[in-house]
């Protein structure tokens, strides 16, 4: 059941005047995949999500689910299920009655209500909780709550806004595999809103890179990664991001952006070197070291291991090969072949 | 520490001035017959024993409860529809949130005065619209009318019943809206279930209020009549007192008041701990 989303358009009136929060989005989710949208704050992300799920009036464009246009119906009749960001979990309901809410709503048969609570609870890891309140559960059970009660109604895709935001780190890294997992074996369309770009990278099937309410670039997670088509993809995605720096630093000449990824960067004697800077700062993180370099008035991040690197001090060359040089319009941010 | 304790001085002295010492006064009264004129004197337990024989006193209890039975819930009926109604941003919404406490702010007696006025068989312009000429002349009609006019005095409980709604975080609605609940179901399901511990509060508070706030338009709109009908405890207590000058028998008849009051704040208390107060 794919989901499709035709220029897409969205204003919303300020005291300041009208913003236009979205402008134009087009995308497309094929049946059983999942998109990661990801973006910087104020981007449109979550006001993506809620069009699709028609928490938002469009200004224009289309929603299609499964083949239908959804554009002009309630968020109840479009067959989509969201997980928010603070799970808005009924604080009144058990877990079970949380579960169970849609279904009710539905005027679903009691007795498959039951069973099907049941069998909800039981893929998130939550049959011992049914008869809990919200309100005594961890961070990372009241989000499993959420996602039971997404998938119990078995809908055609799912909204995911910032799911694992207020997770802790390590229940993040566990629940972001679990999520992945479930959404596989439901095999559901599913949108996924992050400003993470690390879940955008593990767990899409696409990642959509949104700024200033337009799609930057749409693909799989490591071309976009390998080939970012503008200068703010190729700055957003990784961490430490693109290393972005004018040309003129390589003595050449043109409007142009060049782009290396941290990692893609040698430290190498200055005979050898493409570039010549100063070490202005080394980060440790853990197994591997962070440089910041000075060069001209730009820095560069320099990620190698820590165990190939000895003492940094002084002036050091940086090296890399023409492979790993990506070059931007310095006034479009496009792509350059 | 200090410096705020004298701030409350005032308030404090008045309260023991106004409420405290005619308090103490009157559960000393209730032992004794007095008329003012003459000094009190104590006869222990024989007011009470006169209470349980006084018909007048049942009658009075009996319209107090018929009036608490009739008021209540139209008031709360009506706090809650509003503050629903109102709840939503619009300028309408907003125009109209300012009317509904409008008449919370009218004096008593102005309002009781007006309802006279509205109802009056005569010249009323209820009675010429309706043709209800014999409205506070039956005894159940006026009995409905003092419980009708007392509708449009909800201020408070409105603006709480407002405030909780608003409290009710609107992504649950949207969770809900997403889920396939209707309006009514949300209403049902969400809404009412979030307010009602502060609606079982205000519903208390109303039970307290009634017993006492029906004292002005029973005294200016139907003196009690017709045939004792609004005759309600705190106008038994003031004839009693005032106009018969029996001070000490009203006096019992007042700490009776208060029992029932304390009886309603006691299972009030017990609500609010066994509730949240907030959704």
């Amino acid at each position: 059941m794919t989901l499709r989303l035709r220029d897409v358009s969205k204003r919303f009136q300020t005291r300041a005047g009208e913003v236009k929060v979205l402008d134009g989005v087009s995308l497309e989710v094929p049946q059983g995949r999942m998109t990661v949208v990801v973006g910087p704050s104020g981007s449109g992300k979550t006001t993506l999500l809620r069009c699709v799920a028609g928490l938002e009036e469009l200004d224009g464009g289309s929603v299609e689910v499964a083949g239908r246009d959804v554009t002009s119906l309630d968020p109840g009749e479009r067959d989509v299920a969201m997980v928010f960001q603070d799970y808005a979990l009924y604080p009144h309901l058990s877990v079970r009655a949380n579960i169970a809410f849609g279904l009710r709503a539905r005027k679903v048969a009691r007795d498959q209500i039951d069973a099907k609570v049941e069998q909800a609870a039981s893929m998130v890891g939550l049959d011992a909780q049914l008869d809990r309140s919200p309100d005594r559960l961890s961070g990372g059970e009241r989000q499993r709550v959420a996602l039971a009660r997404a998938l119990v109604r078995r809908p055609a895709a799912f909204l995911l806004d910032e799911p694992l935001s207020n997770l802790d780190a390590e229940l993040r890294t566990q629940t972001r595999s679990q999520i992945r997992s479930l959404q596989r074996s439901l095999d559901t369309t599913t949108i996924y809103v992050t400003h993470d770009q690390v879940e955008a990278m593990t767990m899409g099937d696409s990642v959509a890179v949104l700024r200033a309410g337009r799609v930057e670039q749409v693909g799989p997670p490591m071309e976009l990664y390998e080939r970012p088509s503008t200068a703010f993809v190729a700055g957003f995605l990784g961490s430490p991001p693109m290393n972005l720096f004018p040309s003129r630093l390589l003595g050449r000449d043109g409007d142009q952006l060049c782009g290396v990824r941290p990692e893609r960067v040698d430290l190498v004697a200055t005979d050898d070197a493409r570039l010549h800077g100063e070490i202005a700062a080394v980060e440790p993180i853990g197994g591997e070291v962070i440089v910041h370099v000075r060069v001209g008035d730009c820095t560069l991040l320099v990620r190698r291991d820590l165990r190939g690197v000895g003492h940094l001090d002084g002036t050091v060359g940086l090296g890399f090969g023409d492979d790993d040089l990506h070059r931007f319009s310095a006034s479009s941010g496009q792509r350059l072949p | 520490m200090k410096k705020t304790g004298l701030l409350a001085l005032p308030f404090v002295v008045g309260l023991a001035a106004l409420v405290g010492l005619p308090a103490v006064a009157a559960l000393g009264l209730a032992f004794t017959e007095f008329s003012g004129v003459e000094g009190p004197r104590f006869t222990g337990s024989a007011n009470v024993s006169r209470l349980v024989a006084d018909t007048a006193f049942w009658r009075s209890l009996g319209n107090t409860l018929i009036y608490i039975v009739l008021a209540v819930p139209l008031r709360m009926v009506a706090a809650l529809g509003a503050a629903l109604l109102l709840n939503r941003r619009s300028r309408t919404a907003s125009a109209g949130r300012p009317l509904a406490y409008l008449p919370t702010v009218v004096p008593d007696v102005a309002y009781a005065l007006l309802w006279l006025w509205l109802l009056n068989p005569l010249y009323g312009p209820l009675a010429a619209i309706f043709g209800t000429a014999d409205l506070l002349v039956d005894p159940w009609g006026a009995r409905v009318s003092l419980a009708l006019l007392s509708v449009f005095q909800i201020g408070e409980a409105f603006v709480v019943a407002l405030a909780v709604r608003r409290s009710i975080p609107p992504h649950l609605y949207e969770a809900a809206a997403v889920d396939g609940a209707g309006p009514w179901f949300a209403l049902s399901r969400l809404t009412l279930p979030l307010m009602t511990p502060v609606l079982g509060l205000l519903t208390l508070r109303d039970v307290i209020l009634s017993l006492q706030v029906n004292f002005v338009p029973a005294f200016l709109l139907t003196d009690g009549g017709p045939r004792y009908a609004t005759t309600y405890l705190p106008l038994y207590v003031y004839r009693t007192a005032f106009r018969y000058f029996r001070l000490g028998y009203a006096s019992t008849i007042a700490l009776t008041m208060f029992i029932i009051t304390a009886v309603i704040v006691l299972v009030q208390y017990r609500l609010a701990r066994r509730w949240r107060l907030t959704p």
